[in-house]
């Protein structure tokens, strides 16, 4: 997955989260959680959404990673690499 | 008979809009149906009947403003079943009443959802003489026990620190029950422990559904009842179930950064508890300074109906379940 692949499957999953919340202009290094006013239980859904679309299951350790799209998009090759 | 009146949907709730009816005279209506649709300040909310049996009367036209109490519909509880359960309406008079017609009221704004917030507010401040406690609890069992549940269940059956703050305060409303109770020229106190949870509608207002009974339910319960009100809370589509009759309410301002949160009393309620996020910071532990995840738990209560004591006790006990999550 690409990191163009990850954002555009969390404005996916935002659609239904937070309709109002627009992740295509957050720089992907930024924590988007804080730039578009996610809380602990938007941020729960978006992964357990993430997983539904994509089968990766961000663990929780990796939860401070996954708050950037660039984060994210490594956390999601790493686990890529390790299950090939 | 029985009179179906408007249920109030919260402290702040004093009339709404009857928008359609759901049922109508002749129909069968079970426990827990929808009946109706109401539109408030909050939003258009699908009210729920608690009875079960026929209606035989509506005295509430759609488009008609009524204030809590008003009686809605009568519901005959005698005449609804036949001996083998099947119903046993005749359908014709049913079909008599004209169906509500299709008008379209105008939904909650932004501006009636933070008028509502203001005038409750503004009714507990005046009326409600706070006090206010703190305390700050060490939340390394908690953490360090939410952790091995999350990472042993499926990701959709992960849990938030909320779920143990809502059954941590609901043990410890059982133990302290002064607290479990409302003001009404005395202290009344409660049945059943129901918690409102504070959600933020974002940048409208907010909205406080209910977790009803969460001293006798689960840890999955509870997040399941989570997972189900919160999204509907945030589009405005609750039902008069999930609102109103909470015994106590929680507002949590988590990872917003906040360390101590001090709340309004909803009345007619006599406490309000406030959780701030969890921060890392030096504990004493065993004679020793570690660092610890900690969290800051506040309570305001009524001094009409409490005095420090009692809420000392209570937050007490919160933290003694919440250092023993096992409990839970």
């Amino acid at each position: 997955m690409t990191e163009a692949d990850v954002r555009a499957a969390l404005a996916s999953a935002l659609r239904m989260i937070a309709p109002e919340a627009d992740i295509s202009h957050v720089d992907a290094e930024a924590d988007y959680r804080l730039v578009l006013g996610l809380d602990s239980f938007d941020f729960l859904r978006l992964m357990q959404s993430f997983h539904a679309a994509t089968g990766i299951d961000v663990i929780e350790d990796a939860y401070p990673k996954a708050v950037s799209v660039r984060g994210l998009t490594d956390y999601v090759r790493s686990v890529k690499a390790t299950s090939s | 008979m029985i009179e179906f009146t408007m249920p109030s949907l919260g402290a702040d709730m004093e009339d709404a809009v009857l928008v359609e009816w759901k049922k109508h005279v002749g129909e069968h209506v079970q426990r827990g149906d929808i009946i109706a649709e109401v539109e408030t300040q909050k939003g258009d909310i699908e009210i729920e009947v608690f009875d079960t049996g026929t209606i035989t009367d509506i005295r509430v036209d759609p488009g008609q403003r009524v204030p809590v109490g008003t009686v809605l519909a009568l519901i005959d509880p005698d005449i609804d079943v036949s001996a083998n359960g099947k119903l046993s309406v005749a359908k014709s008079s049913a079909d008599a009443r004209p169906k509500p017609s299709a008008e379209k009221f105008p939904a909650a704004t932004a501006d009636s959802i933070r008028a509502a917030v203001a005038a409750a507010v503004t009714t507990s401040n005046r009326e409600i003489p706070h006090y206010y406690l703190s305390t700050t609890i060490d939340m390394q069992p908690a953490m360090a026990w939410l952790h091995a549940h999350n990472s042993a269940v499926p990701i959709e059956l992960r849990l938030l620190p909320t779920v143990l703050y809502i059954k941590a305060i609901a043990k410890a409303l059982r133990d302290v029950p002064d607290l479990n109770a409302t003001w009404d020229k005395g202290l009344h106190h409660l049945e059943h422990v129901h918690v409102g949870v504070v959600v933020s509608l974002r940048q409208v207002g907010i909205i406080v559904p209910t977790i009803k009974d969460a001293d006798t339910k689960s840890l999955d319960s509870i997040m399941a009842d989570l997972n189900d009100i919160i999204p509907r809370a945030r589009e405005l589509r609750l039902r008069s179930s999930d609102v109103g009759n909470a015994t106590i309410t929680l507002t949590s301002l988590g990872e917003g950064g906040v360390d101590h949160v001090y709340g309004v009393i909803y009345p007619p309620q006599v406490a309000v508890i406030g959780v701030g996020g969890v921060r890392r910071q030096p504990l004493a532990v065993n004679g020793s300074v570690e660092v610890r995840p900690v969290v800051t738990i506040t309570m305001a209560g009524d001094h009409r109906a409490t005095d420090g004591l009692t809420g000392s006790t209570f937050l007490s006990n919160v933290a003694t379940y919440l250092q023993h999550p096992e409990t839970l």
